[in-house]
């Protein structure tokens, strides 16, 4: 396939990993990925999946699973006011420059490869086989074959993490920091807050991203996820991200998506087992010409009795931004007694954005507890304007206080105060003030 | 008609005070909503140092009156003008308006998600003062204002008129007001669907910023509000126009005799 061309060869990639001193299981399930992803043609639009994203112009060759030269292996700036708040990993360039201290007997919070090579019976039964697989489209097929960094949280059975785990991801440039893969594994009983943060200066036009987010909890486990992706101008970001869900365990999922130039996102909450919560947040703020493409579904799978599945997308538009949401929710027959519900809300602060909403529902058992969705997108009220205007504020203030109350309830699950800081001046920033 | 309402503007002594008495000026004010015409030709002054009362039926054109005084950009003007201490408000746009000394407490005060009393009145009284307040002084004078509107502390954290009761709205306008201390306050059907002790706060608010420097005039269907509020002078407004002004009597009559009476008297 001709976008792989400018990709290492199939021998570099091995010499690599073995360079790199990784497992030997690990170099075959990157080969055997590789030799899938050659097999794969870029989506097109003729897939009703695709058919309102353009991917002209994209060069899957740039993917590129290098450490910038002479990238400095410290905290990056950005990050600074953050990292003394919570349990914090740091990954620069996919190489870990701060690793968490004082973590509660048997967690394990670190890079993805270094768990890869000192804790392998904890990474490989569940490193893209039960969430994300390879197979799923030629970006995870990629990502499988040259993810790098990357993070993994282990909670052994009953474990309580009490302060957020807080994962911060900078990449100076193109390279191995636009490829990390995030792991999560709940065990029977455990919990734990896990805030994520990606972000990077401006890049050029076009630089991929490949991205996959697993989170995999066993029974009665309890993980609050909190991603927020916010890479420079110019990057073309696509994520794959997964929970699945244990029985009676609850999987409560916040993801923001902020920057790039254009953003695929699709995020899948598997309901498997029976009791299963998964509730789904999907926030967006589009602005210029960023294209933002995002894919939410809830799959209640014939074994998910009595789970319960929940959708909510809410963003902002400006500029000339365009945003797609695609919320699904599926439950499939012997799926009795499961919730299902999706909402979606799109604020457009000015003409000439676009949000598309694409709900669908489909309930294939007749013991449905309840089920239902609906979508909203709109201008900016004006009658809300006027009342806040009728106090004194500008309309720029007006906005920014509708904007701001928009994001609170999400952002509110951010608990870290310095990260918390970070979003709400990234809002201000796309607002211009 | 103006010449009425000046008759009754017995505004009481102000020597000596520090700002300037605010008045404001309505002159043959022509609004129309959706191309139908709703107020058409009135005339209005109001000073510091008084309250007036515009009372009127359904469907008379109140509401509209006081949108379009503010500045709600569905509300047409063809024609008049209104001036605030010799300002036109009618070129400025609403926070200019609010900046300028004008207030309007909304009939139906409008629900804005995510964004706390607390923060929303320490952005709006920055906005009007035009200086940074800190947050400790801000506080202070927040409980201020909420104790004299028996309000209870956790109101100020709660999103901005989400979830209130009727009840709760208004006492939020009346905060806002009592907080951003305008010169001139309008205040739309504010006793519509309050209660006694609500009316009360109401009336004590209003009461507690009589003087030079404030006037108010308050939009209101019936008057039980007026028990509360004694007004120096009384509108009667029928079909977009003002069609007899005089003191608070005025209110009594109409609470006798209703709006049709007064109407027959006019005509």
């Amino acid at each position: 396939m001709a976008q792989l061309t400018s990709l290492t060869s199939r021998a570099a990639l091995e010499a690599e990993a073995r360079r790199r001193g990784e497992p030997d299981w690990l170099r075959e399930f990157r080969l055997r990925a590789w030799d899938f992803a050659l097999g794969l043609d870029l989506p097109s639009r003729t897939d009703e999946k695709w058919r309102r994203t353009d991917l002209t112009g994209l060069d899957l060759g740039r993917v590129n699973p290098e450490v910038p030269a002479g990238a400095p292996q410290e905290v990056p700036e950005a990050f600074a006011p953050m990292v003394g708040e919570g349990k914090t990993l740091v990954l620069r360039n996919g190489v870990a420059v701060r690793a968490p201290e004082g973590l509660p007997a048997g967690v394990i919070v670190t890079d993805l490869e270094t768990a890869a090579r000192q804790y392998p019976d904890l990474v490989q039964p569940y490193l893209m086989t039960q969430a994300v697989r390879p197979e799923e489209s030629i970006f995870t097929a990629l990502h499988a074959a040259f993810f790098r960094g990357g993070a993994f949280v282990y909670l052994p059975r009953g474990a309580q993490v009490e302060e957020p785990i807080q994962i911060l991801t900078w990449a100076d440039g193109p390279g191995a920091g636009l490829l990390g893969h995030t792991l999560v594994v709940a065990e029977e009983g455990a919990s734990a807050r896990v805030v994520e943060y990606w972000a990077s200066p401006a890049m050029p036009e076009g630089t991929p991203h490949l991205g996959v987010v697993e989170i995999l909890t066993g029974p009665g486990a309890r993980i609050d996820y909190s991603g927020v992706q916010n890479w420079g101008p110019g990057v073309w970001s696509f994520t794959t991200r997964r929970t699945k869900v244990g029985r009676d365990a609850t999987v409560n999922w916040l993801l923001a998506e902020f920057g790039g130039e254009l953003v695929r996102s699709e995020q899948y909450t598997a309901l498997d087992q029976e009791g299963g919560e998964g509730n789904l947040k999907v926030l967006f703020f589009a602005s210029g010409n960023q294209h933002i493409d995002i894919v939410a579904e809830d799959l209640h799978y014939p074994t998910g009795r009595r789970t319960v599945g929940d959708i909510v997308g809410r963003g902002v538009l400006q500029d000339q931004s365009r945003v797609v949401f695609r919320g699904k929710g599926h439950i499939m027959r012997g799926a009795k007694g499961s919730t299902c519900f999706l909402r979606e809300n799109a604020l457009m602060l000015n003409r000439g954005c676009r949000a598309d909403s694409i709900p669908s529902l489909f309930i294939d058992d007749d013991q449905v507890e309840r089920a239902g969705h609906a979508a909203t997108s709109g201008k900016i009220d004006e009658d809300e304007l006027f009342y806040l205007m009728s106090r004194g504020l500008t309309r720029k203030q007006a906005t920014r206080l509708i904007v701001e109350g928009f994001f609170k309830p999400i952002l509110d699950t951010v608990e870290l105060p310095a990260l918390r800081r970070e979003l709400e001046s990234l809002v201000d920033r796309k607002l211009g003030l | 008609m103006t010449r009425l309402v000046k008759e009754h503007s017995f505004g009481r002594k102000g020597d000596g005070a520090v700002a300037e008495r605010p008045v404001l000026t309505i002159k043959d004010l022509r609004v129309s909503v959706d191309g139908k015409p709703i107020v058409k030709g009135l005339d209005l002054e109001v000073k510091g140092g008084e309250i007036h009362a515009l009372m009127g039926p359904n469907g008379s054109g109140k509401t509209t009156l006081s949108k379009a005084i503010a500045g709600h950009p569905r509300y047409t003007i063809d024609g008049g003008e209104v001036l605030l201490n010799g300002v036109n408000l009618l070129e400025l746009s609403p926070d200019e308006r609010a900046r300028a000394g004008l207030f309007l407490a909304f009939q139906y005060p409008v629900e804005v998600p995510g964004v706390t009393v607390a923060n929303f009145l320490r952005t709006a009284l920055q906005a009007i003062r035009g200086e940074e307040i800190g947050v400790w002084e801000f506080q202070e004078l927040l409980a201020e204002k909420m104790k004299l509107l028996e309000m209870d502390e956790s109101f100020a954290g709660r999103y901005l008129n989400e979830g209130f009761s009727g009840g709760e709205k208004k006492r939020s306008e009346m905060l806002q007001m009592a907080l951003l201390q305008p010169k001139i306050a309008i205040l739309d059907e504010t006793d519509s669907g309050l209660d006694v002790d609500a009316l009360k706060v109401v009336g004590k608010t209003v009461n507690s910023m009589r003087g030079e420097n404030f006037g108010a005039l308050i939009i209101t269907h019936y008057n039980r509000i007026l028990k509360h509020i004694r007004p120096d002078v009384v509108h009667i407004m029928v079909d977009g126009r003002i069609i007899r002004t005089g003191g608070p009597e005025l209110a009594d009559l109409v609470e006798e005799k209703g709006y049709d009476w007064i109407r027959s008297q006019v005509a």
